[in-house]
């Protein structure tokens, strides 16, 4: 007995110190609320007890503690934290289609008691519906089997009579998602429920699952997302969130360079993806020549790479998308943040206006490098500078429960000054806006307006030898959209003008004369239809069309060659006159596109076709773009570059390891693509049709994926096997490359190991690093030097005969909390990056020289041979 | 911290560099071809090279010969001097508007042999160097400091509609004080080549040609045949600055332009534009597409590829002198 005494006091003791520790989630949740807003029925969480004092984030103690009650979690926007009951269903087919709608996911539950069963005593059904944030929804419509059975009063309450038996309710209310329930009535009871933003009317939710936002495939078919908490634990220059070097890290996915901010996907080359900076087209990624990407980390709410199986809704690019959506949003009090690092900050500011239906996020970043470059004793360096701007703006505003609106705008300007040989100049302005309507319960309307321009200026220094050099481009496209859960139509009209060239001398000594190339001007009508189908047994078929209808029209001038002759100037018979408005060239195309998805169990297996269709290409004469290279439109000469993509791939997940494990394979035709004659120049020339010939090519390749995306230590591995190789035997042209055989296209890099690790040491520290080994790219090089008549001539290569070094590195990043503060909304952080740990020479480009009165040799150009580490610290009011 | 900033930047800008590179490829041997017919007496030669990595081998066991379409054979033998294979009559010089080839033979069984090239029937009358020169100097420790100098140069054509054509402009100075104009050195790195196709019109007009040092571009104006295009010649000293003795001349030197012009056949002048692209290539925004310059010169019995060229061209030579004494003024 006294034993038995002895063992509940120290019970009770252990007990009450246990206890002391815990704390209800719910004053957990209003203790963190502020940060993010949480999103819950109190009833679903009223027995849920945390610990604060782990040593897990904030979110890894909340997912430990609702995971045993069978609620899961997921984060919209980085700010509201849905916990919801665990239906697996409704997260599976959430991450099937991210547009997909959770009406189709029917909930099953009982009213009343059994055993007060009574089949002719009538039963009151009596309930609540709340909105996202708790409040009373007025009006909400309750269908009973179809039927339109009540509605919410002024309280937000509804009342039923029925008779005990099975019905199937459905609560509908504008701008919200229906909620379906199947409901078993015994006798009288309450009901009630709370419906939330409807999903299409939002632009992508970033899923979290039980994971910490890691990359995960997107169930369709070459689609992968990664979520802003892991877009911020990948190593990147500089210390900044970097969606482009994120990308990346995905496999199958290859930066064109180090200082590169273009994207070889699957093959694809630099113009091939489409990058989309909330629904506007970005054509110049990058800053600093590319070191830097014009996407802010402050902004970035989610991206998404459609790798195949690309959306009918994307044209005008053959390869790839990359969706970044900059939708982060703020919460009802003023958020001030911002980072310091040595090379350039940022400030913004985000908060929650007019009663929470305007959201604004509002912010810039400025580079500061040329202090860096005073303290370097080299001529040429001190001579250099480089710096760039930008500024973001977000905003949002839901105008009533059908209407909803959503501006974008983005301001970049970057200036790199090399010596006193040029001056390279761009700017990027973009503006969007999209407005959202829902026209019934279940269709929505989309329409949008998207403006993108690019600005190239470059200036010659060089004494007598000063130009000024000016190209570019803008685009303007109105686009609507009319879908519900299993339809999409779309219209989009898109306006280009290209401004190829101007070039103007710079001085009065200067031997440069002005000239200027017509602008080219092209229109696309494109439309697309696309129909969802979902079978209970886990088969979903996502097929759809898209249809392109392409014009290049004048003014202009165009070369007429004589009839079957290679398009030289010698064949110039006359040059036609093309007036305003008329067209130079038209083209009709269209596009079918499937992607077909089978789920069992823990089993996926996916598989699509699509077929793509270029217009618009980048004429650039080095692998590495500069500023200045050319856009250039299809015309009657240079055609489409036309794609067939055939992809198959499978997905198995340990669901209580959060481990998955998936392949890909894939298989391209290539029509139609984009090469040059030996010697071409592009810049100033009226005439590139004469330049560029046609190749097709072959690319395939297999992605393995392994991924574990929860627990202290997560991370992913994945290795790719791919090839591209194009052939040139173009008759028209006259000509052929490397003697019309088959050689490795500038994209093709066999090999591609990745490994990402985030481990996270306390609730303090989080340790995370990365690993990239890519085969070295194909060039034609420079493989000797001989004499003739006293002059050096460098031999190069057959093309692309040649590959540069094998590229990789390894990074590292330390993320430490400056303060823990759980009551307060503070998100303070200093971010260690030590990019390239070991100090590689990765060779961006290889060139032969006989400037300087060196010897004439190949040079290989290293951007970044050493470890470069950065300390920056991002902040938040 | 404050050396850790240093650091830090100092790891940061070394990161950026060019450095000399070496291609791992198969090992590479090459026959080198570099042939050429005149009608300058003594401008005709050829040499046959054996190129193992960086490594030259002069080869001097072939039996030359130059074959004009007319059936003319011309037997060159090697002179051990200049490495060179060279007509074994010193006065031989080529005829405008014949053809002519390059064979080559050993007793390994290795035949080189080139395709018909041309000399242009029509090719320039006279080159001038304008009497305006200028030289734009300026004195650091004493001495003066050439920096650049602006030439004036016309090619004045006859009948031929268009004619195909490369320069070389060569400096050389001289000091005056010195007996027999002895030649103190001749700079090598202000060699000046460019090619250039011009449309010369019926009327045969003067056609002003610009020169430019390590530029792709070619200067011309033929709307204004009757003016004279100043070009300016830079002296791309690696550092001036720093006491080069290349960048130094004093005030007692002459200066010596001697202006080669050599008319091509459309053949010759593609192969030395090419080459003109590859070289003027300098990573910025006109650079060409990098491609092999291919020759015309084929071999049978060798293993290896045979770069290189035979060229058969009409030359001819303008100079002209000018002390800087005057020129200062």
């Amino acid at each position: 007995m006294k034993r038995t005494l002895l063992l509940m006091q120290l019970f009770t003791i252990v007990n009450i110190a246990f206890c002391q520790e815990l704390i209800s989630l719910k004053q957990y949740l209003s203790e963190l609320e502020g940060s993010r807003e949480f999103l819950y029925k109190e009833s679903w969480i009223d027995s849920i007890y945390v610990d604060p004092s782990s040593s897990l984030d904030e979110l890894s103690i909340i997912r430990s503690a609702i995971i045993k009650k069978g609620l899961k979690l997921y984060i919209y926007e980085d700010t509201f934290v849905f916990i919801y009951p665990n239906r697996l269903e409704f997260e599976r087919n959430l991450l099937l289609n991210n547009k997909g709608s959770r009406k189709d996911q029917i909930e099953e539950l009982q009213v009343g008691d059994p055993e007060e069963y009574d089949k002719d005593t009538d039963a009151v059904i009596e309930g609540v519906v709340t909105g996202e944030f708790g409040q009373t929804l007025i009006g909400v419509n309750i269908q009973v089997n179809g039927n339109l059975a009540a509605s919410t009063d002024e309280q937000g309450t509804y009342r039923i009579v029925l008779k005990p038996g099975n019905y199937e309710l459905l609560y509908s209310f504008v701008g919200l998602e229906s909620e379906k329930k199947l409901v078993t009535v015994y006798s009288s009871g309450s009901l009630n429920t709370s419906l939330f933003p409807d999903s299409r009317l939002l632009d992508e939710i970033v899923i979290e699952g039980n994971s910490s936002g890691q990359i995960f495939e997107d169930g369709s078919v070459g689609v992968q997302r990664i979520g802003l908490e892991k877009l911020e634990k990948l190593p990147s220059f500089l210390g900044n969130v970097d969606v482009i070097k994120s990308a990346t890290s995905l496999p199958g996915i290859a930066a064109a360079g180090e200082s590169s901010s273009y994207l070889n996907v699957r093959g694809g080359t630099n113009d091939q993806t489409l990058i989309l900076m909330n629904g506007t087209t970005i054509y110049n990624p990058g800053h600093l020549l590319g070191f830097y990407s014009v996407f802010n980390g402050d902004f970035i709410s989610d991206m998404a790479v459609y790798k195949g199986g690309i959306p009918t809704r994307f044209g005008m690019r053959s390869s790839s998308v990359l969706d970044v959506k900059m939708n982060k949003w703020g919460t009802k009090e003023l958020n001030v943040y911002g980072g310091l690092g040595l090379i350039d900050s940022n400030l913004g500011i985000k908060r929650k206006l007019m009663d929470n239906k305007l959201d604004i996020n509002l912010g810039g970043r400025i580079s500061y490098v040329n202090w860096i470059l005073n303290y370097v004793r080299d001529e040429d360096v001190l001579r250099s500078s480089a710096r760039f701007g930008d500024v973001n703006i977000s905003s949002r505003f839901i105008m009533d429960e059908k209407n909803s609106f959503f501006l974008t705008g983005f301001y970049g300007k970057d200036f790199f000054r090399y010596s006193n040989r040029i001056i390279y100049k761009w700017r990027t302005l973009n503006g969007g806006l999209r407005w959202s309507r829902l026209l019934t319960n279940d269709w929505v309307l989309e329409s949008e307006l998207a403006v993108s321009t690019l600005s190239n200026t470059s200036e010659g220094l060089e004494q007598n030898d000063e130009f000024i050099f000016n190209n570019g481009l803008s685009e303007t496209a109105l686009r609507g959209t009319l879908s519900n859960s299993q339809f999409e139509f779309g219209l989009d009209v898109t306006n280009y003008s290209i401004k190829p060239g101007e070039i103007a001398p710079a001085t009065e000594t200067t031997q440069v004369d002005d000239r200027t190339l017509d602008r080219e001007r092209l229109l696309n009508i494109g439309a697309h239809v696309n129909r969802i189908f979902k079978s209970t047994g886990g088969l979903e078929v996502n097929a759809g069309l898209r249809a392109n209808y392409f014009q290049n029209l004048g003014p202009g001038e165009v070369n007429i060659y004589r009839e079957e002759s290679p398009l030289l100037p010698a064949n110039v018979q006359n040059v036609e006159r093309v007036g305003r408005g008329e067209a130079i060239s038209s083209d009709f195309v269209v596009e079918p596109r499937v992607s077909v998805n089978y789920t069992l169990g823990n089993n996926l297996l996916r598989a699509s076709y699509s077929r793509t269709n270029q217009f618009l290409h980048l004429i650039s004469n080095t692998v590495l773009v500069n500023p200045s290279s050319v856009w250039k439109g299809s015309d009657r000469y240079i055609p489409p570059t036309k794609i067939d993509q055939f992809s198959l791939g499978y997905q198995y997940t340990v669901d209580e390891r959060d481990l998955s494990i998936s392949i890909d394979g894939y298989y391209k035709e290539l029509d139609d693509l984009i090469e040059y004659r030996n010697g071409a120049t592009f810049l100033m020339n009226e005439s590139l049709e004469q330049e560029i010939l046609r190749a097709e090519g072959v690319s395939y390749g297999a992605e393995l994926l392994v991924s574990k995306n929860s627990g202290r230590l997560s991370g992913s591995a994945s290795y790719t096997y791919s090839r591209t190789l194009a052939k040139v035997q173009d008759r028209l042209q006259d000509v052929s490359i490397n003697d019309g055989e088959w050689y490795s296209y500038y994209t093709d890099r066999p090999h591609n190991i990745k490994f990402n690790v985030d481990w996270k040491i306390s609730k303090k520290w989080t340790v995370s690093s990365n690993f990239i080994f890519l085969t070295g790219a194909p060039i034609s090089a420079p493989i000797t030097v001989f004499e003739v008549d006293g002059i050096s001539i460098p031999y190069f290569s057959e093309r692309n005969s040649e590959r540069i070094p094998d590229y990789h590195r390894l990074d590292l990043v330390i993320t430490g909390k400056s303060r823990i503060r759980r009551t307060k909304k503070n998100n303070d952080r200093w971010v260690l990056t030590l990019y390239n740990l070991y100090g590689r020479e990765n060779v961006a480009n290889i060139y032969f020289s006989n400037q300087n009165d060196a010897p004439s040799q190949p040079f290989q150009l290293v951007n970044i041979g050493r470890l470069v580490p950065t300390l920056t610290y991002k902040f938040e009011i | 911290m404050r050396y850790l900033k240093h650091i830090i930047l100092l790891l940061f800008i070394l990161s950026s560099c060019s450095e000399p590179f070496e291609f791992d490829v198969e090992e590479g041997a090459f026959n080198v071809i570099d042939a050429k017919v005149s009608t300058a007496e003594g401008g005709s030669y050829v040499r046959i090279i054996a190129l193992n990595d960086s490594t030259e081998t002069l080869r001097n066991d072939f039996t030359v010969q130059v074959i004009s379409d007319r059936g003319e054979v011309v037997d060159f033998s090697y002179d051990r001097s200049s490495g060179n294979y060279l007509p074994v009559d010193p006065t031989f010089r080529g005829d405008n508007g014949v053809r002519y080839r390059f064979s080559a033979f050993n007793n390994d069984g290795i035949l080189f042999d080139s395709s018909y090239d041309s000399i242009p029937d029509s090719f320039p009358i006279d080159i001038n160097i304008a009497d305006t020169l200028v030289l734009k100097l300026s004195t650091v420790l004493d001495s003066f400091i050439l920096t650049e100098a602006v030439v004036s140069t016309a090619i004045v054509p006859f009948t031929s509609d268009v004619f195909y054509s490369r320069l070389k402009l060569v400096y050389a100075y001289q000091d005056y004080w010195m007996s027999d104009s002895t030649i103190v050195e001749e700079i090598d790195n202000f060699i000046l080549f460019n090619n250039f196709q011009v449309d010369i019109p019926s009327s045969g007009a003067i056609i002003p040609l610009g020169i430019r040092v390590n530029e792709p571009w070619l200067f011309f104006d033929a709307t204004q045949p009757a003016a004279f295009c100043n070009s300016v010649i830079l002296f791309n000293c690696p550092n001036p600055c720093c006491g080069n003795p290349c960048c130094h001349f004093e005030d007692r030197w002459v200066m010596d332009f001697r202006l080669v012009q050599e008319s091509l056949s459309p053949a010759t002048y593609d192969y030395w534009e090419n080459v003109e692209k590859l070289r003027n290539n300098d990573g910025l925004i006109f650079d060409t597409f990098p491609f092999p310059v291919e020759g015309n010169v084929e071999c049978t019995g060798c293993d290896n590829q045979t770069l290189g060229l035979f060229q058969a061209v009409s030359e001819s030579v303008s100079s002209v002198q000018r002390e800087l004494r005057v020129l200062v003024q």
